[in-house]
């Protein structure tokens, strides 16, 4: 059995609310009760907070305006989707980025094979058989057809077109023509002028040597 | 624990699962059913803005922005909290910052670290209304009486009105009521009480007006 405290009227009122919490120990309570049986004003006090508690803890007290979940509903569709399309951009954002910066790898991958050129002066070629015997010169930068006068009398190694593009040199704008890329579209389609063009050529180098 | 409380706080096995259900949806992706998440609580959340802020457009602009806040950070929600109690602090600390951001809230009272302390600890006796009846709540089916109801909680300083709607109107602890509104326990205890008593004070006042009696209204007078 639990002793009970004597209470008086104002330490009810003051721990009235503790009670209805259950937040008052258990002798205090047992004195809250005996006080409360013999006091009406008390007891009135004690009824009228529990049906406070009651009526505004009633779902029903809580209202909204007309339209308030409606409005609610669209403004958070609205976001909602916002939010899908952040949700993927976040996703492709990155990948995005990630191709950009694989496809860039790639790219100067491929640059940095490709050979340094040696002539400013040079032009790539196209098609040029890879397999076919050319000349370099020592001091040069080009690479020739056997009986090129451009390498007239001077001392020449030979190799294939493809040791001589690995190593940096580019075709001859004479003998190898043909297959320059700015003419590599028809090589034949000009093939007078270039004739006309090479025994100037020719005449020319004549002259200088 | 009064049976209401124990209602909203407790979806039931069934809802509250479906509860569950919802919010590891929406935070695994499935954001379309975050409005059927929080519908059961929109009122709720509406009604903790409007005891914050007192004024309607004010009080549904926090709440949508509460609920956006709580979508953002859907995330962060941890199982071992309650869903509503989450929402609603979310609410009370939009609601908050909009009253300090903007104050256009004329203020109410004193906060209790300035005059207010002393206020707050001094006794409050109850007026003396012994013939206090018990107010039935289907009395609450009828708008006239809730209308009532919130005006006498108006008329509350903001300190009490605040402290008694998130305790008895929302249903937080004592302790959740204290952290939403950055206030000591003891602090939401005092405020408590003196609340529920004004407010058994003034309802009690208007028992003896006829508040609750059906006949004036019927008969389309007024009692006030």
């Amino acid at each position: 059995m639990v002793n009970h405290a004597v209470v008086n009227c104002e330490q009810v009122w003051r721990e009235i609310s503790n009670y209805l919490e259950v937040d008052v120990d258990a002798a205090l309570r047992a004195g809250m009760d005996e006080h409360f049986r013999t006091c009406k004003r008390c007891a009135s006090v004690l009824e009228g907070t529990r049906n406070v508690v009651a009526l505004y803890g009633d779902e029903r007290m809580i209202e909204a305006p007309a339209g308030f979940g409606r409005r609610l509903e669209k403004r958070l569709a609205q976001n909602t989707r916002a939010s899908r399309w952040s949700t993927w951009s976040a996703w492709l954002v990155p990948v995005a980025a990630l191709v950009l910066i694989a496809g860039g790898l790639q790219l100067s991958n491929s640059l940095a094979n490709q050979r340094a050129l040696k002539s400013q002066m040079e032009q790539a070629g196209r098609n040029i058989p890879p397999a076919m015997v050319v000349l370099v010169a020592a001091d040069s930068k080009i690479f020739h057809v056997a009986g090129c006068s451009f390498i007239h009398g001077k001392q020449v190694r030979s190799l294939t077109a493809k040791e001589a593009l690995k190593e940096g040199y580019a075709p001859c704008t004479r003998c190898l023509r043909k297959y320059l890329v700015a003419s590599a579209k028809d090589p034949d389609e000009d093939s007078a002028r270039t004739e006309i063009e090479v025994v100037e050529a020719e005449e020319s180098h004549d002259a200088k040597h | 624990v009064s049976e209401p409380e124990m209602a909203l706080n407790n979806p039931g096995p069934t809802a509250g699962a479906r509860e569950q259900d919802l919010i590891q949806s929406v935070q695994s992706g499935q954001h379309e059913l975050f409005y059927e998440l929080v519908r059961p609580y929109e009122r709720r959340v509406y009604a903790a803005a409007l005891a914050i802020l007192r004024n309607e457009h004010d009080a549904e602009d926090a709440a949508q922005e509460a609920m956006l806040k709580a979508f953002a950070n859907i995330r962060q929600f941890r199982a071992e909290a309650r869903f509503s109690t989450w929402l609603i602090q979310i609410t009370v600390n939009e609601a908050l910052m909009r009253r300090r951001r903007e104050r256009t809230v004329p203020m109410e009272g004193l906060d209790d670290h300035r005059s207010g302390r002393r206020e707050e600890e001094s006794d409050y006796a109850p007026c003396d209304f012994a013939d206090w009846r018990e107010i039935p709540s289907e009395a609450l089916e009828r708008k006239e009486v809730r209308q009532r109801l919130a005006e006498a909680l108006g008329t509350l300083d903001r300190k009490y009105r605040e402290v008694f709607m998130l305790r008895d109107m929302e249903h937080l602890n004592i302790q959740e009521t204290a952290e939403a509104l950055g206030i000591t326990v003891a602090s939401v205890k005092t405020r408590l009480l003196r609340a529920r008593l004004m407010l058994r004070d003034l309802l009690a006042a208007g028992w003896e007006q006829g508040w609750f009696c059906r006949l004036p209204f019927e008969k389309g007078t007024k009692p006030w």
